[in-house]
């Protein structure tokens, strides 16, 4: 089971709305690398994980990946905030905004809504490890390009932890694929 | 040493935790106290903040 601590893992501040950003970073949500998939895909592995040193990295890599989730969640939601009818279609942000609002759902930047079809849980400790090790690489790559798309430094800051965190992951993935 | 590291940072953290909860409420619901107010809700949700 889980237990709820009323914090963030890194503090997110951020004092200006920006709707056409939000619809980027919305990819580490709900996208094909997003954090919404690293959690059900380690949480998922775990079980069928041969030893309790390779169940331990999934489960605790994989309850961090829920922390991260409600980093991207606020994020989006302060990024949205306040918003006005004219900056909502200025901003691109209306074709989210017609189903959604302001709401925070899981979906790729291109619209695509999440899907599990982009994680695999084979059952084989070898291949669910090279698909982690992969899976931290890749969301590090779309950490570089929100880093490339975002001026705000408030934004930027929380989003250089996270991205931090996914080379760390991708060291403790590491580890078991080394022999005794 | 790696569990030596480990059981310094754990102290560390449950004096600062201990101290942070005095100050500005619970971090776990189980730590609510009072007998008015529900405390847990009493103190804003980590979301809500940076606003200009």
């Amino acid at each position: 089971m889980w237990q709820y601590e009323k914090k963030l893992e890194y503090p997110v501040n951020i004092k200006n709305p920006n709707p056409a950003l939000a619809k980027v970073i919305i990819s580490q949500l709900g996208g094909p690398d997003g954090e919404l998939g690293a959690a059900l895909r380690y949480l998922n592995q775990r079980y069928t994980a041969p030893c309790r040193e390779v169940q331990a990295i999934l489960n605790d890599v994989g309850t961090e990946e829920l922390a991260h989730i409600e980093m991207i969640g606020t994020i989006l939601y302060q990024l949205t905030r306040n918003l006005s009818i004219k900056e909502i279609k200025d901003s691109g942000f209306d074709t989210y905004f017609v189903d959604h609002t302001t709401g925070v759902y899981p979906i790729a930047a291109s619209g695509v809504p999440f899907t599990a079809a982009t994680f695999q849980s084979t059952g084989d400790a070898i291949g669910d490890l090279h698909e982690d090790l992969a899976a931290e690489q890749k969301a590090r790559v779309t950490y570089d390009n929100i880093l490339r798309l975002a001026d705000d430094p408030d934004v930027r800051d929380p989003i250089k932890f996270l991205r931090e965190r996914e080379i760390v992951h991708y060291q403790r993935f590491g580890e078991p694929n080394r022999t005794k | 040493m790696g569990l030596e590291y480990f059981r310094k940072h754990r102290d560390e953290y449950e004096k600062l935790e201990a101290e942070y909860t005095s100050k500005y409420g619970p971090v776990l619901a189980r730590q609510s106290e009072g007998d008015k107010k529900w405390e847990w809700v009493k103190e804003p949700f980590p979301w809500e903040r940076g606003e200009s």
